[in-house]
């Protein structure tokens, strides 16, 4: 399960949730995210798209799930949150990037990057979002 | 100065029929006609100050309604014998029922007032401070502004979340992955299938049911001999025949759309 976890920073902080792979717990991941970016002094808005974010990335990712697990990564420092938002899945193949989840995703995000990795047989499906606080160009 | 009844129109006398209305016994056809007429001719005072109460969190339509409560209140309270004017005694009673509204009702969550009053506060100077910055404030400025310790700020915001509640229902409507749209696949047959019905309806009985039952309903050359009295041979000739006579007919439809 190690080899799952995205490369962190040093000095960054990490909270890691493993949980089921359900909607009900979206709106938990959701709110943490929001919670940390507030935390961090992120203006309102950058905390409303985080929080809009990590709701797409994880209803892009729950329906891939095999084992019923989704595995939710943030890791923040200074004005830079990350997100990672990983399943296992049974099929290397995931949406293309056309659809509207994903569009949104790269829309909220600073960065957005999709990954597929076979792991054990299965493969191991991640989004990983970067945010950025807006502090330097204001 | 404007009549803030906005009634100018009518020439009704208010006091009179106040008066009327008093002195007609409780329950009568006669009172509720004159109750009517007294809280039709004052909805776009109603009106009027529900625009006062507008923000953009609150539906117009709502306002009105509640409003509309407040002047149903103060036709049936109002006393002609105080001798004061009734709009003098409207205007207070559908403002406080506007004010009743937004004290109780207006949060999904109850919380408590001071995170309330909290709330409003970040409210508003969150909309000062995105005007100032041409950006959306952070909670750090928002506490600056407001004077108060940032953690007081993080609860106010979180407290905010809980203003307006979201259908179980959302969760549902949001997990999919909405495409933009792609066109169907089976779209050509669909066009095809529509070219076909007309020539199947002009077939004879006798072959159109055979086609119906071979395609339709799948069943073997033997059974459809069976089942329309035939040989099997003839069932094979006639649905070679008729295939023939389709196929032929699609290319000249198609010829024919100039497709």
């Amino acid at each position: 399960m190690e080899d799952n976890a995205p490369l962190v920073p040093e000095g960054a902080q990490v909270i890691e949730v493993r949980t089921a792979a359900i909607p009900h717990v979206v709106p938990t991941l959701r709110t943490i995210v929001a919670d940390i970016a507030m935390r961090q002094d992120f203006d309102l808005d950058a905390v409303e798209d985080l929080r809009m974010a990590v709701d797409e990335a994880c209803s892009l990712l729950l329906p891939a799930s095999s084992d019923g697990r989704l595995t939710c990564v943030f890791s923040w420092s200074g004005p830079r949150i990350e997100v990672s938002v990983s399943v296992l899945s049974d099929t290397p193949d995931h949406e293309d990037d056309s659809g509207l989840s994903w569009q949104l995703l790269t829309a909220l995000a600073t960065s957005a990057e999709r990954t597929v990795t076979p792991e054990d047989g299965r493969y191991l499906s991640r989004v990983d979002l970067v945010r950025e606080s807006q502090a330097a160009d204001s | 100065m404007s009549d803030p009844a906005g009634n100018s129109g009518s020439d009704l006398d208010v006091g009179a029929l106040f008066t009327q209305l008093a002195a007609s016994p409780a329950g009568s056809a006669e009172r509720e006609r004159i109750r009517d007429t007294l809280v039709r001719n004052h909805l776009e005072l109603a009106r009027n100050l529900a625009r006062k109460f507008r923000n953009r969190d609150e539906a117009m339509e709502d306002l009105v309604q509640i409003a509309t409560v407040g002047l149903i209140h103060a036709v049936d309270r109002f006393d002609p014998e105080q001798g004061t004017d009734f709009l003098a005694f409207a205007v207070p009673t559908i403002s406080g029922e506007l004010r009743h509204h937004f004290r109780d009702n207006s949060w999904s969550v109850r919380v408590p007032r001071r995170l309330k009053e909290l709330n409003a506060n970040i409210s508003a100077a969150r909309e000062e401070l995105t005007v100032q910055l041409s950006r959306a404030p952070k909670p750090s400025e928002i506490a600056s502004r407001l004077g108060v310790p940032i953690e007081d700020v993080y609860e106010g915001l979180r407290a905010g979340q809980g203003r307006y509640g979201a259908s179980l229902d959302h969760l549902l409507e949001n997990a999919a992955h909405t495409r933009f749209g792609a066109p169907d696949a089976e779209l050509g047959q669909a066009e095809l299938r529509e070219a076909l019905r007309p020539m199947l309806d002009s077939l004879p009985e006798r072959e159109r049911k055979i086609v119906a039952l071979r395609f339709g309903s799948g069943m073997s050359q033997s059974d459809i001999a069976r089942r329309v009295g035939v040989s099997q041979m003839q069932v094979s000739r006639l649905l070679a025949a008729t295939l023939k006579k389709l196929r032929s007919g699609l290319d000249e439809s198609e010829l024919a759309d100039g497709t």
